[in-house]
């Protein structure tokens, strides 16, 4: 052994002090009324109608943003991957660049653009078109999504795309293989890592966001994510709050088991 | 031997460097062809040429008569065995000789019948459900070459399908080459920068070097009968040493006249300077004053088949290499003798001014 036992230390206190407690706290709330006996009430809420409702709507927003960041990453990741060295590592920059403003910032610009007085209302009444309602829509709310996830997208789906080797690339057209068929024989299957490690990324967290339906939702869409996150600020329920955790948990455990299987058959089963 | 595929004064570059400068060549069916050169000669150029994966800037290639200079990869009767085999990894053994066919819409039947075939070729019966990275390199190699020929391709075109194997195994797969070639009657096309692989299996040898075809001819050829300076020294170990021809059949070389079978007829008049070429193994031994010229023996290893001496000439100036199964000792005094037939003379390399001046006159 090169790396000693002993040098783990570290990260074993890392991990117990950041994710073993917090995991044990939250379970501990999740299972417990208000006068401190155990109970599965907070667990089963999540079946309430209004939960449910927002769970249904969180999974629908979250899919349809993951999936419009796997289509628009993966042609963006096939243009790096045949652009010239020095064009790639600037094109990848400027990708990552926004990632080093703020988050909030981020969003918060896109209620200046979206807004009823905002940028993109003003261009469009210019040119003698109606106002547009844009904030507080679905649409923005998976506009942010898209635009905050989708570097997390591109870059394993890129990172893996680019290790494919030219002559399996060029192998492929020398065995009578069209670009097309090239493309899904032989670099989609290839590139199943990077998609379930991209899908991963942008899927949960736009499941559990409650800062983008906030910012751009207006408060008028409720996600799960908003939910949890009052049952903790505006009712202090904290109960309840980590009941809704820990079923989520579950939840996102669950759907990285289904996206584990596409990774191991080696992509046969997405064709 | 009908002429299948023809190249004609093909120029490359890539931003500016000359890669291919005037390539003409051409193959004929069922021919075993090697480029040879020393890596960046233009020879896996030529090949991606061939295969379909380069467009050449100028000239054309031809092959059964009709031009295929803008055919793509996909469309031409000719495969490729990469030089790192580019095996699928996604798919098991079965699926990756399958693909070519698959990608023609051939029946499953014939497809599955194909693969028995194709790993009974080369030597891997069986291994249908293999994964490709349980394969050792040969094994890989092997693959690459049945997923290729499955397809019936009129020409196979091998990029250094040896290079990542080990001595032992690449003497075996050259067998086996020769084997397959004979077995499946196509013609092959090969890159090498071993000269050794190059003389062992082709049938013609095109040895390149700067994006020009210094010689090409069959291995005796090639071995026996160097060029150019460049080729000799390629092919095999040679003395390479300047002289002028004294009159026909009789060139000197630093002062001693050697008998010679070259003259004015090969174009070599007297008093021209010229390159001359004798193998180390051309060289007798003979005792001291009874050879042609006289040397030291500076030098001596024991190569496991034979002593590779390196001699002296008597005024110091030239270092001769010798083969011989002979052992001398060094600091023995010897007499040496080349037979007539055994000293190869070459035109001097000219320069460009030197070429412009010989047209005008």
């Amino acid at each position: 052994m090169i790396y000693k036992k002993r040098y783990a230390s570290p990260f074993i206190i890392w991990i117990i002090v950041g994710t073993v407690i917090p995991l044990a706290s939250i379970a501990y709330y999740g299972f417990m009324d208000r006068t401190g006996s155990f109970t599965f009430t907070n667990i089963l809420a999540m079946f309430q109608p209004n939960h449910l409702q927002a769970l249904g709507l969180s999974l629908l927003f979250a899919i349809t943003s993951t999936v419009i960041c796997l289509v628009l990453a993966f042609p963006m990741a096939m243009i790096l991957r045949e652009s010239k060295f020095g064009k790639q590592g600037f094109m990848i920059f400027v990708i990552i660049l926004p990632m080093w403003m703020n988050f909030l910032l981020r969003t918060m610009a896109w209620q200046v653009l979206l807004e009823r007085q905002g940028v993109i209302n003003s261009i469009i009444t210019a040119i003698g078109l109606p106002r547009q309602e844009l904030m507080n829509t679905p649409g923005a709310i998976v506009l942010g999504m898209v635009y905050d996830f989708l570097p997390f997208m591109i870059l394993p789906i890129y990172n893996t795309v680019s290790k494919i080797d030219k002559n399996i690339i060029e192998a492929a057209y020398d065995l009578g293989a069209s670009k097309i068929r090239t493309f899904k024989d032989i670099i989609v299957p290839m590139t199943v890592p990077g998609i379930v490690s991209g899908v991963t990324m942008v899927f949960i967290p736009s499941l559990t966001t409650f800062v983008i339906s906030n910012m751009l939702g207006g408060g008028k869409i409720n996600l799960i994510g908003n939910i949890i996150e009052q049952e903790f600020t505006v009712n202090s329920n904290w109960y309840l709050g980590s009941g809704l955790s820990l079923v989520m948990m579950i939840f996102i455990i669950i759907s990285m088991l289904l996206l584990q299987k596409f990774d191991k058959t080696g992509g046969e089963n997405l064709i | 031997m009908s002429e299948l595929i023809r190249l004609e004064s093909i120029v490359k570059s890539y931003e500016g460097n000359v890669v291919l400068n005037g390539i003409d060549l051409s193959v004929s069916e069922n021919e075993f062809v090697t480029l040879l050169g020393p890596s960046g000669c233009g020879k896996t150029t030529t090949l991606r040429l061939l295969g379909g994966f380069e467009k050449p800037d100028e000239g054309r290639i031809l092959f059964d008569g009709k031009v295929i200079t803008d055919m793509p990869a996909n469309q031409r009767p000719i495969n490729t065995v990469f030089q790192n085999y580019a095996l699928f990894p996604h798919m098991n053994v079965g699926e990756n000789i399958a693909f070519g066919l698959r990608v023609k819409n051939k029946p499953e039947q014939y497809i599955k019948d194909k693969i028995k075939y194709a790993l009974k070729l080369v030597n891997l019966k069986g291994f249908e459900t293999r994964k490709v990275d349980q394969l050792s390199g040969g094994q890989q190699q092997r693959i690459a070459m049945a997923r290729a020929v499955v397809n019936e391709p009129k020409v196979l075109l091998l990029d250094e399908p040896l290079g990542a194997l080990d001595l032992k195994l690449r003497q075996e797969m050259e067998y086996e080459l020769v084997r397959l070639k004979k077995e499946l009657g196509i013609t092959f096309i090969y890159v090498t920068h071993d000269q050794e692989e190059a003389l062992t299996m082709s049938d013609k040898v095109v040895v390149m070097n700067e994006g020009r075809i210094q010689q090409e001819g069959t291995p005796e050829e090639i071995y026996n009968e160097p060029e150019n300076a460049f080729v000799a020294d390629f092919i095999g170990d040679s003395n390479i040493v300047s002289g002028r021809m004294v009159e026909d059949y009789l060139v000197k070389i630093n002062g001693i006249d050697f008998p010679c079978i070259d003259g004015s007829e090969q174009g070599f008049k007297p008093g021209r300077k010229v390159d001359v070429v004798i193998r180390p193994e051309d060289i007798e031994i003979r005792p001291y004053g009874q050879g042609i010229f006289n040397g030291t023996i500076i030098s001596k290893l024991f190569i496991g088949m034979h002593y590779e001496m390196l001699v002296e000439s008597e005024d110091g100036k030239i270092e001769w290499l010798l083969q011989n199964y002979v052992q001398q000792e060094e600091g023995d005094r010897i007499g040496m003798y080349v037979k007539p037939e055994n000293i190869q003379i070459m035109h001097k390399p000219r320069s460009e001014d030197e070429e412009a001046i010989e047209v005008d006159i």
